[in-house]
């Protein structure tokens, strides 16, 4: 039985997961136009047997992220000349691709929690309590890691900012694309598939504003190339396995047809991600007043006009929860999501507990089986001792 | 031997007759009774305190920054000296302290240990806290010892089950009470008192209780002072019967196997307790106040099914299958928690009637296959054996909390549970293959006895002990004493060593 089990544990690791293989370049193509300003796209391409996922990472302006499923022999093609521009046409998929879903990094969110609730909402908060940064920033590349079956960028907002918010910290992003399907290395150890973009981003030392009972939140603007009329879902859903995000019960999800993007409802007040640093996250789904915010974005050069008939929306997600220490006296945050194309990965029960399980139920019925006919024999020896002696 | 017992039973009221004169004067009803309310309050600050830090398990982790690891050394520290001390408790009471001076001392020693608690998270140290548990540890368990220690001196022959079981059932209230209102009152406190100084301040108030308990323990004293002013300490001398371990080279397999039922089985029931509040408000998204409701309903539900459970066991018998089935029961409730949402209310209640009948049917056992002499160091090693697993495994536990989560955490119940489980089958194919006795009914039981001679019963006595003797006392299953064990379980059956036992006549024989 527990053999049977084994099996249908790997049988399972291996059937649905595709691996990719994982190529990333940074600027890819440009020459003089990267030279006096360092420009940051990154393009990663994650080819499959079937098909080939494209994550582009546009850094020259908000922070945006753009998945492309498309068939094996589609390249991406940059005019960075027109790019710096943002010029509709300046990213061209040849051919096109099956599906694209894309989210932007639009907006960081001072807010005055004076109520200690950790949840902002735009449409309740105005300007006197909230205070709406576009990350627009000066973003620089921190680190990056490059293998066949992994890539990931670190990306810094520039110390020499004018910006108020970031006089004396940074906020960092990294992304990740993965050619595996398992649970990432840093908590809540997030499940990607092959067809994600994990973000990890982290405020550090943001100042906030005097009299605030301040806390953060983000504001994500997504795309989808579904049709304008279908629409996308915010919902929450319980796990029953926390083994790799201990304690972290509740997955936020919102979905569209063809993209989600999907988190546990974890924030880390420190850099070190634990249990006891722990925070948990809020989030709100609502229209996109309009499509300006993707002005000046990679979404711009790449659909151009095709951007007023996808479906578009907006995330608040508010980093926090009532109770907690506010963020003007632990001035650190972080939080984890996974936007991809397709459906979320499906968490399973690890061997380990399977294997429990079966040992559990197996030992004990094994022994009542075995007690049992040994029972049997003996009475039944015993009747014909007793059968012998009266003969 | 039952006529001889009755014979001591008669001594011993004799002595009560003689000293009572009116209803209220010393030797009284009423003043008997009087001491009993004592006494069930000597026990119920160390109970109450002894959860304070479940009721309290997300302040804590917040206000001294802990991982779950290190809150569980809050409980772990608690038993870690009961290692040692459930041998030597009851020793100390006799020989060193006596008995009124001795339960003071431990009511103190309780109070103080609960004071040093809540300095520590006053002056956010971590460590002292620590320290604290640890001497609330020392004085905890010996002072539940001592409790009944004073059962006994006051209520010998008369109704000692009923007040073993009242004592039992008000310490079960003082650890639900302990739920129910310390989330409450630290709310309160938390209007005045911010963060750690909120913790500790509510610490501080919770050891009040450990103040009334150590009072008590001066009002027996001076109770018990007044109504034998000649300590009945050199008749306790008379009585040496110690814990020795060299009799555990003695003990049979159906005894080990006992324990490892004991040890496997109460790990998944307190630490689980000692934890559970923040399981529940996490995966179940209860209040802080729901989840200490749902953690008290062990409690509450043990208060009120043990006395029935216990019933229902002694009048069928079938300790072996009870307690299967209460393992099982377990296994159901802790399946409830791990693999579904449904509220763990449910579940709490599965595994509080669980509990009940698992401490109703399992203790009583161990007497069955010991010979009565060697019953004080077989409890004494039982015991040891369940605070050493428990103190190991509470520890465990935090830790597999913060690195793999509730649901391991649940695997490793249901894992200590299914050796219990597999424990439990071993006892019983060893029960068939030798005298059947652990699950017999009542009737059988009797007929056993009568239908064979004392030789055979030396046989039989002899094959589940390795020992040369052969006392047939091992197969008189429905002792005084054995009900009485099932009512001293709590964490690992705080059972008072056999030489302060007054329904077991060999208490007046010295035995070598």
């Amino acid at each position: 039985m527990i053999l049977q089990i084994i099996l249908i544990v790997l049988l399972s690791k291996f059937s649905f997961a595709e691996d990719r293989k994982i190529t990333m370049a940074i600027n890819p193509g440009c020459g003089a136009e990267c030279k006096q300003d360092s420009n940051i796209l990154i393009y990663v391409r994650a080819d499959g047997l079937n098909d080939t996922l494209h994550h582009i990472w546009d850094f020259t302006n908000k922070p945006t992220i753009v998945l492309a499923l498309s068939p094996l022999n589609t390249t991406l093609m940059i005019n960075w000349t027109s790019f710096k521009n943002y010029e509709e046409g300046a990213l061209q998929f040849s051919p096109l691709p099956f599906y694209t879903f894309s989210y932007l990094v639009d907006k960081v969110i001072e807010f005055n929690d004076v109520n200690n609730t950790a949840i902002f909402d735009p449409t309740v908060y105005n300007k006197s309590d909230s205070i709406v940064h576009d990350t627009n920033f000066k973003w620089v590349l921190d680190k990056y890691v490059n293998t066949t079956s992994y890539a990931s960028v670190t990306m810094k907002t520039d110390h020499k900012h004018y910006s108020h918010l970031l006089k004396k910290g940074c906020i960092s992003i990294t992304l990740s694309a993965f050619g595996t399907m398992e649970h990432s290395s840093l908590q809540p150890h997030l499940l990607h598939t092959t067809n994600a973009t994990q973000i990890d981003i982290q405020f550090e030392n943001l100042s906030t504003t005097k009299h605030f009972k301040s806390r953060f939140a983000l504001g994500l603007a997504l795309v989808s190339s579904d049709s304008a009329n279908s629409t996308m879902h915010l919902h929450s859903r319980k796990s029953l396995d926390d083994e790799h995000s201990p304690g972290i019960f509740t997955i936020g999800e919102v979905k569209s047809k063809q993209g989600y993007l999907e988190w546990r409802t974890v924030a880390y007040t420190s850099l070190e991600r634990s249990m006891t640093n722990s925070t948990g996250v809020s989030s709100g789904l609502f229209d996109l007043p309009g499509i300006q915010c993707f002005d000046d974005t990679a979404l711009v050069s790449l659909f151009g006009s095709d951007l007023d008939f996808m479906l578009w929306k907006e995330l608040y997600v508010s980093l926090g929860e009532p109770g907690d220490t506010l963020y003007s006296s632990n001035p650190f945050i972080s939080w984890s999501f996974l936007g991809g194309i397709g459906v979320p990965g499906n968490e399973r029960f690890s061997l380990f507990i399977l294997l429990i399980v079966g040992f559990g139920l197996g030992v004990p019925a094994l022994l009542i089986i075995i007690g049992g006919i040994w029972i049997v024999v003996k009475r039944f020896r015993q009747k014909n001792d007793i059968v012998f002696t009266e003969m | 031997m039952l006529n001889e017992a009755s014979e001591a039973d008669d001594d011993r009221s004799d002595i009560f007759l003689i000293q009572g004169g009116g209803c209220c004067s010393p030797g009284g009803a009423c003043y008997r009774y009087f001491a009993l309310a004592m006494m069930c309050f000597l026990g119920f600050g160390s109970y109450f305190c002894y959860d304070n830090p479940g009721a309290l398990q997300d302040v804590i982790v917040k206000d001294m920054s802990l991982t779950t690891a290190q809150f569980s050394y809050l409980y772990a520290s608690y038993s870690w000296p009961n290692v040692i001390l459930c041998f030597v408790g009851g020793f100390l009471i006799d020989r060193v302290f006596g008995i009124r001076f001795g339960t003071a001392l431990y009511a103190f020693i309780v109070f103080a240990g609960q004071v040093v608690v809540a300095l520590g998270s006053l002056f956010d140290s971590f460590p002292l806290m620590i320290v604290g548990r640890v001497i609330f540890g020392i004085g905890g368990e010996s002072l539940a010892v001592a409790q009944n220690y004073y059962a006994v001196i006051w209520f010998r022959g008369r109704e000692l089950n009923m007040v073993f079981g009242l004592q039992l059932s008000f310490a079960r209230l003082g650890s639900a009470v302990n739920f129910i209102i310390m989330e409450p009152l630290h709310k309160y406190v938390h209007h005045y008192f911010k963060g750690r100084e909120g913790l500790g301040v509510s610490l501080l108030i919770a050891s009040l209780t450990c103040l009334i308990s150590f009072i008590a323990a001066i009002g027996l004293a001076w109770l018990d002072k007044k109504q034998k002013p000649e300590s009945n300490q050199t008749e306790e001398h008379e009585k040496k019967d110690e814990v020795k371990l060299s009799d555990v080279l003695d003990f049979s397999p159906a005894f080990w196997l006992i324990s490892v039922i004991c040890v496997a089985y109460y790990i998944a029931i307190f630490p689980l307790i000692a934890l559970g509040k923040v399981f529940f408000m996490r995966k179940f998204d209860l209040s802080a106040d729901d989840a200490n409701f749902v953690n008290s309903m062990l409690y509450i539900i043990s208060t009120i099914a043990s006395p029935l459970l216990g019933l229902l066991v002694d009048k069928t018998g079938w300790n072996l299958f009870w307690v299967f089935i209460s393992i099982c029961s377990t296994i159901g409730a802790h399946s409830l928690l791990a693999f579904t949402f449904i509220n763990p209310y449910y579940a709490m209640v599965l595994l509080g009637v669980a509990y009940s009948m698992c401490a109703g049917a399992l203790w009583p056992m161990v007497s069955m296959v010991i010979p009565e002499y060697q019953l004080g160091s077989a409890y004494g090693v039982a015991q040891a054996c369940q605070n050493f697993g428990l103190a190991i495994c509470t520890m465990l536990a935090g830790m597999i909390v913060d690195n793999g989560g509730y649901l391991m955490l649940e695997i490793f119940f249901l894992f200590w549970l299914f050796v219990s489980l597999i424990a439990c089958l071993c006892v019983w194919f060893y029960d068939m293959n030798t005298t059947g006795m652990l699950n017999m009914t009542v009737s059988q039981r009797e007929e056993y006895e009568l239908n064979k001679g004392k030789n055979n019963l030396a046989d039989r006595a002899r094959a589940h002990s390795s020992a040369d003797v052969s006392p047939y006392e091992v197969i008189n299953p429905q002792s005084d004493f054995q009900i009485r064990n099932r009512y001293l379980s709590r964490i690992g059956a705080t059972t008072l060593p056999i030489h302060l036992d007054p329904s077991n006549p060999m208490v007046f024989r010295t035995l070598r």
